[in-house]
């Protein structure tokens, strides 16, 4: 899936698919406060989202956790990401985090669009935070307390 | 031929048509919050599966002019980098 998101160059900072040992290991990684849900549609994943500390360090920011969605472009605008976000909501609340927050590159509108639908409001800008093939982009901060 | 060599091949010399100020311009250009409101309402309709074809037409039409210009940013971005 991430080759197909990869591949776009624009909507995402992910600019060369993990490997399937880089994802093991990712996977393998994660604490009890952190999953990924994915979308199935017959037998294949069409899409994902992460969620994670946004500080696996500090304490102080146990509070504040981060998510990614990746979704296939033919099955976007279709709901699968709101029913992403229903069963991540669900499951941010249960492993106590109050707020939740993501960076969204400035170039991708329809993944900016679609948090503010959720209810995430932009909160700041990180000038020139991704460089794809040379082109450098902002990433917008959003936020949405749970 | 990707899309992506083919939108390349299509934008690259229209990035070149902006003098400096015209570039900056560009560069710095940001989608009005009434149209990124627009946006999100037809993003919460879209969650839903309650997009009229109508609505889905605008929807489309919007993020893809917004995808638009955020290619020729990009691209003039790096050109003003590069010089």
């Amino acid at each position: 899936m991430f080759e197909a998101v990869a591949a776009e160059r624009i909507h995402s900072a992910i600019d060369k698919a993990w490997t399937a040992d880089e994802e093991r290991a990712y996977i393998e990684s994660l604490s009890d406060r952190e999953v990924i849900h994915v979308a199935v549609q017959q037998g294949r994943i069409v899409g994902l989202q992460v969620c994670d500390r946004w500080s696996s360090l500090l304490p102080s920011m146990a509070h504040v956790g981060q998510i990614g969605t990746f979704l296939l472009p033919d099955y976007r605008r279709s709901g699968l990401g709101k029913r992403l976000w229903t069963a991540t909501q669900d499951f941010a609340r249960g492993a106590g985090y109050r707020k939740i927050v993501i960076q969204v590159r400035a170039s991708n509108h329809a993944a900016q669009a679609y948090y503010r639908s959720l209810g995430f409001n932009e909160c700041g800008r990180l000038s020139q935070q991704v460089i794809v093939d040379g082109f450098a982009d902002d990433e917008v901060l959003m936020e949405l307390f749970l | 031929m990707s899309s992506t060599n083919l939108l390349d091949e299509l934008l690259d010399p229209v990035s070149e048509c902006f003098d400096e100020a015209s570039a900056q311009r560009l560069a710095d250009f940001r989608i009005a919050p009434s149209l990124q409101n627009r946006m999100a309402e037809l993003a919460a309709q879209a969650n839903e599966g309650l997009l009229s074809p109508e609505e889905q037409d605008q929807y489309e039409a919007l993020i893809n002019a917004a995808d638009l210009i955020a290619i020729l940013q990009l691209k003039v971005r790096k050109q003003r980098l590069a010089s």
